[in-house]
């Protein structure tokens, strides 16, 4: 091979090894998981299918809680504090395929807060009877901006009082590190 | 001067036989090994999500996936080395490096993807090193289109070789995807706690070094047979052989679920002094054990935060007659087989009298 030929070549594999970087660089940075406070700029009227998104859990107080989500009405007590409770339908009309959901609250970066909701029987079967989150979880589904849950406190008078109101991502899987299971001991089967 | 090589070739015909038997009972046990970790390799006592079984992958996954790196370092030092020399020695090498660094690459996407099903709640997320993975392949895939584009064999070499060293970048970005972005993949130290067990070492060391001596034995061959070295009669027979015993090997695995009954364990009830008393199903309710039994998995209890949880749960699992069974995840044994097979069409691909034109790079 002639030395400018090699030189030529030389040249190309720089570029193209920079160029490559940059595109591997760029894909790995876009790979993250959207934010839950990108959410708050979606001004869709419909459902917003197939999204994932992160964000961080927020402990919910122990006490007896109602939930509204549109007219359907949920009932759910969290006996110590922790990042979700199991909310039974009480009252309006069944709210997707399940009567009890495991219901919590995602904080994105900015403070923007949904409500989460995830059939309670693929939850559990997924996580155990008392499943671990992480503080920060990813989650993909639907997310519906204009359907609300509001979230009260009963308190010990009958009273209620308003804790919240978000609007509604309807979880249909909670994509999970694995990052806690290699510190969870070794197990044998 | 072609002639003098073939004549070398066939000098050196004992050495490659003895590289191609090394390779073959490499492979054996290899596979021998991946069932042993498939049904007894250790597992993280209690991950946040899916069947703790499913992390039996890392026997099998992740030497693949170190080997395609090893691969490809292989594939970026023949292709310098041929820029440098014009020596087609090298250019064979880059070639061999190249088409087995895709093959291992191609399975660890694949075999990553089955695991994450389980274990990451979606078979794909478009996690950061996912995604460097799939773009390491692509950039590697263009190199064979690279080459079969140029009709002037000596430029088709040298460009390819260009392109080689310049393909290799996607290898340190894939390493380094999870210190560069969230990723739901572990960095070493985090992997490191769990690596740090003697028990899971004794498997997975050999595991790592049989399939790292493998890969570059049989990119060793792979060149050889690119140069127009024969491969020995026996190959096919042992590919074939390999293959059967790969798919049989992930059948035998995956046999409970064949056969039906797996169930995934919900909850459980364990007795103060460890031994399990029952059990919740999915799909299959409640199970009492009368008297209590030992908890199939060891040690039978986890602390999580305080809280002290059976670790059997999330296992999928077999009842039969009173006892029970863990049942090691359907991914593994799909891996198992596939990384087998994988291998054994590689050597087959060996073994044949004429290697396809597409690898050959003939005309």
């Amino acid at each position: 091979m002639p030395g400018g030929g090699r030189g030529r070549l030389v040249l190309f594999s720089v570029v193209f090894f920079a160029a490559l970087t940059l595109v591997g660089l760029l894909g790995v940075k876009s790979s993250n998981y959207r934010d839950v406070a990108q959410l708050q700029a979606f001004q869709e009227t419909g459902p917003v299918r197939g999204l994932a998104v992160k964000g961080m859990t927020t402990n919910l107080k122990p006490g007896e809680y109602l939930l509204v989500v549109g007219e359907t009405v949920f009932r759910m007590r969290v006996a110590s504090e922790q990042p979700y409770a199991v909310a039974e339908r009480i009252a309006g009309p069944r709210l997707g395929g399940d009567d009890s959901y495991a219901f919590f609250l995602l904080r994105g970066s900015n403070g923007f807060t949904v409500a989460a909701l995830f059939s309670a029987r693929t939850f559990q079967s997924f996580y155990g009877p008392q499943p671990i989150m992480e503080s920060e979880v990813v989650v993909s589904g639907t997310y519906n901006p204009q359907l609300t849950a509001r979230l009260y406190l009963l308190t010990p008078d009958g009273g209620r009082v308003l804790v919240g109101e978000y609007p509604v991502f309807m979880v249909d899987k909670i994509l999970e590190g694995c990052h806690s299971s290699y510190g969870s001991g070794v197990g044998r089967a | 001067m072609e002639e003098l090589e073939r004549v070398r070739l066939q000098g050196s015909g004992g050495r490659l036989g003895a590289v191609y038997a090394a390779v073959v009972a490499l492979a054996f046990v290899d596979l021998a090994l991946g069932v042993y970790a498939a049904l007894k390799g250790p597992f993280p006592l209690m991950p946040p999500i899916g069947a703790p079984t499913a992390y039996r992958n890392i026997y099998i996954h992740i030497p693949m996936a170190w080997a395609s790196y090893i691969l490809y370092t292989g594939a970026f030092v023949s292709a310098l080395l041929y820029l440098k020399t014009s020596s087609e020695k090298w250019d064979r090498y880059v070639r061999s490096f190249v088409l087995l660094g895709t093959v291992y690459a191609a399975f660890t996407l694949v075999s990553g993807m089955a695991w994450a099903s389980e274990s990451w709640g979606k078979a794909w997320t478009w996690d950061p090193r996912e995604t460097a993975v799939l773009l390491l392949l692509l950039a590697y895939l263009v190199y064979f289109v690279l080459r079969s584009s140029i009709p002037d064999p000596d430029r088709a070499a040298s460009l390819s070789a260009a392109y080689a060293v310049a393909a290799y970048s996607m290898v340190p970005v894939s390493f380094l995807a999870p210190r560069l972005a969230e990723s739901f993949h572990p960095t070493s130290s985090e992997f490191g706690q769990f690596m740090g067990s003697p028990e899971v070492m004794a498997i997975f060391g050999p595991k790592v070094l049989i399939s790292t001596v493998m890969a570059l034995l049989l990119a060793y061959a792979t060149a050889q047979r690119l140069a127009g070295a024969p491969a020995p009669g026996w190959l096919r027979p042992a590919a074939l052989l390999l293959i059967a015993a790969g798919v049989a090997s992930g059948a035998y695995v995956a046999l409970p679920y064949l056969s039906g009954g797996v169930d995934r364990v919900v909850s459980a009830g364990l007795t103060a002094d460890g031994k399990l008393a029952w059990v919740e199903l999915a799909h299959g309710g409640r199970v009492e054990f009368n008297p209590p039994i030992e908890s199939p998995v060891q040690p039978a209890s986890v602390d999580v935060n305080g809280t002290v949880l059976p670790s059997i749960v999330k296992h999928v699992v077999s009842v039969s007659d009173g006892s029970l069974r863990v049942v090691t995840h359907w991914s593994v044994a799909l891996n198992l087989a596939a990384y087998a097979v994988a291998t054994g069409v590689v050597l087959l691909l060996l073994s044949s009298r004429r290697l396809p034109r597409s690898i050959s790079g003939s005309r």
